[in-house]
């Protein structure tokens, strides 16, 4: 302690963590809780007891069935744990209670520390409008949009005021129902010919679907990019981004792939965007992790989503390009620590890509697989890094998210990040369930993947009906079984793998091939 | 040794003789040599046109996954002293559960007249349901669940006894 350095007026050094969560984030908080010398406290459902999250803690107790609602969700228990353990923090994780707003009061109320903002900003920025509304105030843009006038009794729209207010939100707009949802009483308006009848239109609709015929119209933003900011803040009244991920690659809003940096920023776009999400985070006093979402249009135009108050699944990539970690500096600020970086100190290298594996059949309607994980191969070598809580032998159950891992490389820039990336993948055995990852290596090698041309709707552009190409390498696989089916019957224990005879690598002298034969039954 | 692959409704067949670590594969009668060095971990190395490749090979019943290059391959190697035997076409009508789940609803009754591709139960997993559908026209012999019941990976759900064939037509 130097004397001339101002020291925080209130630490509270916190020395031991119950992890509000299971999987992969679970490892990941009680990874940085041993770094710090922090104790772990797990908590688990009945089908987790040997679960990876459950075996690393100091001390794991099992809340309750399987089912969220009676586990992971259970605020009064969890709590009753902390208590019972004396954990004087709590980590949430994301999902389940991370966004809780009720459960991070009872926290304080409880005189535990909750590891996320205050439970006033996790209620504002849960709220949509309010953010919204928040957010505009503080200069952070929004999609432009505005209510129309009334209609008169017969449903008809002074076509003068429309024109106006639509003139100001900018073409395309979309006209929407401003008490409903689901795609009724919705009008894409390119023009302003169309504009008055389209309104007319979906009021009906509206008034008929929803009870309600009021309308308002947002400008229509295509084929958008999710371009997101890391912010964090601390207790001392500093707030800082952590630059940009990409997360255009989704499938009903799940992200598949992120990225950064986005190969859609320019330096003078990506300092823009990076103020306005500080002044995001300073609107609400931010404190610690969270993430403002943005849509970015094709013309560089941004628009703010929503923000949210966690840490954010994909924050590995963020980790690698800025060589934070951002788990041990949330640990920090939550005990009253001030940030260890000022905005100017922090800057990035290199790219970084996350794939996220999921027990899901791509060719099959994206169905969840479940079982077990007959054989797990981890890739490994230098920029690859892998989040897990799922090891060879753990079963992939029905009641929780089937994300199995993430993967997420380091390269000097996005070419050699892909590079890395596809290889890796190439080395992710994963037997026993069926996973994305033959799925994940074919948008790595798309075309438009490869420039760097993603949107929103890439998914559903380029691999519409993805199909397997399991028939490629069939011949090889057909010959690989036939041999490994001998050596199991010769060993005569018909064990498991690891057993049997030993490798002999090394003595590979005379060279012969196995040549390219096609079987009809595998084409 | 002779080892018989199903793949596609097509039965392969597939001679493996070894000498140290040289394979010689006879499949379908055409002779394949084939250098393939075991690992720790049920990985396999081989040596092929385009390099060496390392494949990974997992046991799961009569099944045989494989994975290589970023691809799982499943092949069926049907176990000899069992094929053939008549157990297999009596349950030919019979429902199993593809993955583990919770029973949502059973739509019929031992004893109901069923026509293929009628609705027989109801499966959720992961919070999504699947309509499980009879796949012959029969009678239903038995039911083996009920409404709420947690299934496993193959649990056989509903038993089917197909119709004799139509001899008329």
């Amino acid at each position: 302690m130097s004397p001339g350095k101002e020291l925080p007026r209130e630490i509270r050094p916190i020395s031991r963590i119950l992890v509000a969560n299971r999987g992969e984030i679970a490892v990941r908080v009680i990874r940085s809780c041993r770094e710090l010398g922090i104790g772990t406290v797990a908590v688990c459902s009945e089908v987790d007891r040997h679960a990876l999250h459950a075996e690393l803690a100091d001390v794991t107790v099992t809340i309750g069935p399987a089912e969220p609602g009676e586990s992971y969700l259970r605020m009064d228990r969890i709590l009753e744990v902390a208590r019972e353990t004396d954990a004087d923090a709590i980590h949430p994780g994301y999902g389940f209670l991370a966004e809780n707003a009720a459960f991070a009061r009872a926290c304080a109320e409880a005189g535990i520390i909750f590891i996320g903002p205050s439970a006033e900003v996790i209620e504002q920025m849960g709220e949509k409008t309010a953010a919204r509304a928040i957010m505009e105030k503080a200069g952070v843009p929004v999609v432009p949009g505005a209510l129309l006038p009334e209609p008169d009794a017969d449903g008809r729209y002074p076509a003068d005021e429309v024109l106006a207010v639509c003139e100001k939100v900018g073409y395309p707009v979309m006209v929407k129902a401003a008490f409903g949802g689901g795609g009724k009483g919705m009008r894409l308006v390119e023009t302003p010919e169309e504009v008055v009848r389209a309104c007319e239109g979906a009021s009906r609709e509206a008034r008929g679907a929803f009870g309600n015929g009021t309308v308002y119209v947002e400008k229509f933003i295509e084929t958008p990019r999710h371009v997101e900011f890391q912010i964090f803040g601390d207790s001392h009244g500093n707030q800082v981004h952590l630059f940009e991920r990409e997360c255009s690659i989704q499938r009903r809003h799940q992200k598949i792939i992120e990225e950064t940096p986005s190969p859609a920023l320019t330096p003078e776009l990506r300092a823009q965007m990076g103020q306005a999400a500080v002044a995001a985070a300073r609107a609400v006093s931010y404190q610690g992790a969270g993430t403002v979402e943005f849509l970015l249009g094709p013309g560089g135009d941004f628009y703010f989503l929503e923000m949210n108050t966690r840490l954010q699944v994909e924050h590995p990539v963020t980790e690698l390009v800025t060589g934070t970690d951002l788990v041990r500096t949330q640990i920090r600020v939550a005990e009253g620590h001030p940030l260890p970086w000022k905005q100017e100190d922090l800057s990035t290298r290199g790219h970084a890509i996350e794939c996220r594996i999921y027990a899901e059949d791509p060719a099959n309607g994206f169905m969840p697989s479940l079982g077990e994980i007959l054989l797990m191969n981890e890739p490994g070598g230098p920029g690859v890094r892998i989040d897990s809580g799922i090891r060879q032998g753990d079963e992939v159950s029905m009641y929780y998210d089937p994300m199995i891992a993430k993967l997420s490389l380091h390269g000097e820039d996005r070419e050699a990040a892909i590079d890395r990336a596809v290889t890796a993948l190439k080395d992710y055995a994963i037997l026993g369930v069926t996973t994305n990852v033959e799925y994940l290596i074919a948008i790595l090698q798309e075309a438009a993947f490869a420039e760097g041309r993603l949107h929103t709707g890439f998914l559903d552009e380029h691999m519409p009906d993805w199909e397997s190409g399991r028939s490629v390498d069939g011949d090889l696989a057909l010959a690989v079984a036939a041999v490994a089916e001998h050596d199991r019957r010769s060993s005569g224990s018909g064990s498991g793998p690891g057993n049997g005879s030993s490798p002999a690598v090394s003595a590979s002298t005379p060279w012969r091939y196995l040549g390219r034969f096609r079987l009809a039954g595998l084409d | 040794m002779l080892l018989n692959f199903r793949c596609l409704d097509e039965m392969i067949s597939v001679e493996v003789n070894r000498e140290g670590e040289d394979w010689c594969l006879a499949i379908e009668g055409r002779d394949v040599p084939l250098q393939a060095f075991k690992e720790q971990g049920g990985s396999w190395l081989v040596d092929t046109h385009q390099g060496r490749r390392r494949l990974w090979v997992a046991t799961r019943g009569d099944q045989r996954l494989v994975f290589c290059d970023g691809k799982v391959h499943v092949l069926d190697l049907p176990d000899p002293e069992l094929a053939d035997d008549d157990e297999l076409e009596s349950v030919g009508g019979g429902l199993f559960a593809a993955m583990p789940g919770k029973v949502v609803k059973v739509l019929v009754g031992k004893g109901d007249r069923v026509t293929s591709g009628q609705a027989v139960i109801i499966l959720e997993s992961m919070k999504m349901e699947t309509e499980l559908a009879a796949a012959v026209d029969g009678t239903v012999a038995a039911v083996h669940v009920e409404d709420g019941q947690l299934v496993g990976q193959g649990d056989a759900l509903v038993d089917i006894e197909a119709d004799p064939e139509d001899e008329s037509e």
